[in-house]
């Protein structure tokens, strides 16, 4: 059978199994399993467990758990809470400044979590109730949270890169030294829109008023609680771009110091232990077994020929390279609307990746250009992960359409920043090339 | 009914019983590399077994959460058409894709017994009171032994294949009653 008819079929009745509500990880992996009898026969169904015993077994992978559990660590100790009671004590005063303050502290607490729950859920409980309290516009505030929260899965430690570095085979080091740069960059255009319409419109996004707003000795207060995390995170981070460390050496000393702050400060008991435990587990293995039944679909796709065919198709195009980049990303950003980022990682990058090096592109650059890109996925309905966690914990006054509007604009500004980070390649390149030259 | 009712809360039972002692293994990992990364970079004396128990550990803890995973139904799916339904269309579609579950992780779970299985066969040459075992050991310094790892994988796929039975019963009682099954 041609490789045409042999891409039809499988991507065809994947999706088409995705759409009937298999779970992303079983969609691949029956998909793959059944076309490899067919195409191959059914002895070949031997090599499955090698190929997952290889996801199993990789090193870098142990970064997961280490780092969501670190995460939920540090959200169910309060420590989250904490940090944006101190950025709110500080920002309250500027024009909007509740939103502003909600997207610093995402910020910050996307230096300390890899995923974007943890910070999404406890600011939907936090932040929101309080925008909405002092007249907040119920879109941009719902939006505020949601990009901000988002954040969390690009701004390292970041989970995504992790990943990403294990498929296309480059350094974790690398691609977080070149994410921090894009993730502070859409922070700061979110900071910008927001103060802009607040500007503008002030009903918006009232000030706090000034008998409200606290005195320096109570902002000062508030920072002495922040400074353990603080320093953990700066080692973390400090060890994984400076090459001290690996990523799962760095994760697991990280989720060891997360347990140490919050038993010194008795904030975590057993059972919240616990909860925070398990809750890491599932994300972990949701994660793990979307890479398992993915690998074996993509593995035969290739096996098949499906990597020269998706290569000659782009190379042979007539395209110049940065409208085959161009062309990527699109396929990146249709792909997000249905899917979640590890399965279209997964299905694609094994793909891409070869083809974006021998174009001679940094795949750096295309590494957290895709990151970048994946931002979106979680706010694009009408499958966008944020959108479900802040439905999850939103007050009952906040309707769905409410989050989805919220959404949009955030959306167009996701967008305007990865078209920068596409046409300025300097944005993600300057800071791995100052650190690893 | 009952005794159906009782097998289906005895495998679930089973399931989260793992999840729980996975948090130990999870655990158990963060405290292995702090010890390792101490003793390396404090006392400058690498051990030759951290970071391979580490991710042995870790890889007995992905592959086993599977059903666990499942018990909540957390195996994230493409919410387009299928959130949209009420419950009991759900149910069928369920019931419908549930095929395909099961072949996928039939095909699991009888592959990794055989890959299971070459491995516990193999001459690795690990003694114990004197006497040389069968099965496969690992190739580094440390050589722990593979075969118990890899035998995780088919129990795993039993767990994961269990706990689908669980919901295809439900979900076709459901889809046939339009009732809830406990």
């Amino acid at each position: 059978m041609s490789i045409e008819w042999i891409t039809i079929i499988m991507f065809g009745s994947m999706i088409f199994l995705m759409l009937l509500g298999l779970p992303v990880a079983f969609s691949t992996g029956s998909v793959g399993v059944i076309c490899m009898v067919i195409f191959l026969g059914p002895e070949v169904i031997n090599l499955i467990p090698q190929r997952i015993f290889g996801i199993m077994t990789n090193y870098l992978l142990g970064a997961i758990p280490l780092f969501i559990v670190m995460a939920t660590i540090l959200a169910n100790a309060g420590l989250i809470a904490e940090i944006y009671e101190m950025v709110h004590k500080w920002l309250a005063w500027l024009k909007g400044g509740v939103a502003t303050a909600t997207v610093v502290a995402c910020t910050l607490l996307a230096m300390m979590v890899g995923i974007v729950g943890a910070s999404e859920v406890t600011m939907g409980l936090i932040a929101l109730p309080e925008m909405l309290k002092r007249g907040y516009d119920k879109h941009m505030a719902c939006g505020a949270v949601l990009a901000g929260g988002t954040l969390g899965i690009l701004i390292p430690p970041s989970i995504m890169l992790i990943v990403y570095g294990m498929i296309d085979n480059c350094s974790i080091g690398q691609l977080y030294a070149g994410a921090f740069l894009p993730g502070f960059m859409l922070a700061g255009i979110y900071i910008a829109y927001i103060s802009i319409r607040c500007v503008i419109n002030p009903s918006m996004g009232p000030p706090i008023p000034v008998a409200e707003r606290p005195t320096m000795g109570e902002k000062i207060r508030t920072l002495w609680p922040v400074i353990p995390s603080a320093i953990l995170i700066f080692l973390v981070l400090g060890s994984i771009v400076l090459g001290i460390a690996s990523p799962t050496e760095a994760a697991g000393v990280g989720a060891l110091g997360a347990l140490i702050i919050a038993a010194v400060r008795r904030t975590l008991s057993w059972k919240r232990l616990l909860e925070a435990s398990l809750q890491a587990l599932r994300t972990s293995a949701m994660v793990l077994w979307i890479m398992f039944g993915a690998n074996i679909f993509v593995g035969l796709y290739i096996m098949l020929g499906g990597g020269d065919f998706v290569r000659d198709i782009l190379l042979g195009s007539g395209l110049g390279k940065y409208t085959i980049i161009l062309l990527m990303q699109g396929i990146l950003l249709f792909l997000g609307c249905f899917m979640d980022w590890v399965g279209i990682f997964m299905l694609t990058i094994p793909l891409f990746g070869p083809i974006v090096r021998q174009l001679g592109f940094d795949p750096i650059w295309f590494g957290v250009l895709v990151a970048v890109n994946m931002q979106l996925s979680f706010l694009s309905p009408p499958f966008g992960y944020s959108l479900f966690f802040l439905k999850g914990v939103a007050p009952p006054e906040v309707s769905t359409r409410d989050i989805w509007w919220g959404a949009m604009p955030f959306l167009g500004l996701m967008l305007f920043g990865l078209f920068l980070c596409f046409i300025f390649p300097d944005i993600i390149l300057v800071v791995p090339r100052y650190f690893y030259r | 009914m009952n005794a159906l009712k009782r097998y289906m809360h005895a495998v679930e039972k089973v399931n989260i019983f793992f999840g729980r002692l996975m948090v130990f293994v999870l655990l158990l990992t963060i405290f292995i590399i702090s010890y390792e990364v101490l003793m390396r970079y404090a006392f400058n004396k690498p051990t030759n077994w951290a970071h391979e128990s580490m991710t042995l550990l870790l890889a007995i803890l992905y592959v086993s959460l599977g059903g666990f995973c499942h018990y909540y139904r957390a195996h994230v799916r493409v919410d387009v058409l299928w959130s949209s339904l009420p419950e009991r269309g759900r149910a069928i579609l369920d019931v419908f894709t549930s095929v395909f579950f099961f072949i996928y992780i039939a095909a699991f779970a009888y592959s990794s017994w055989i890959f299971y299985w070459s491995s516990q066969t193999m001459a690795g040459g690990g003694v114990l009171f004197g006497m040389t075992l069968p099965g496969e050991m690992s190739m580094t310094d440390w050589r722990p032994p593979l075969y118990c790892v890899k035998f995780m994988m088919p129990l795993a796929g039993l767990l994961l294949l269990l706990q689908g039975v669980n919901w295809f019963i439900r979900d076709l009682y459901l889809a046939v009653t339009g009732r809830k099954f406990v």
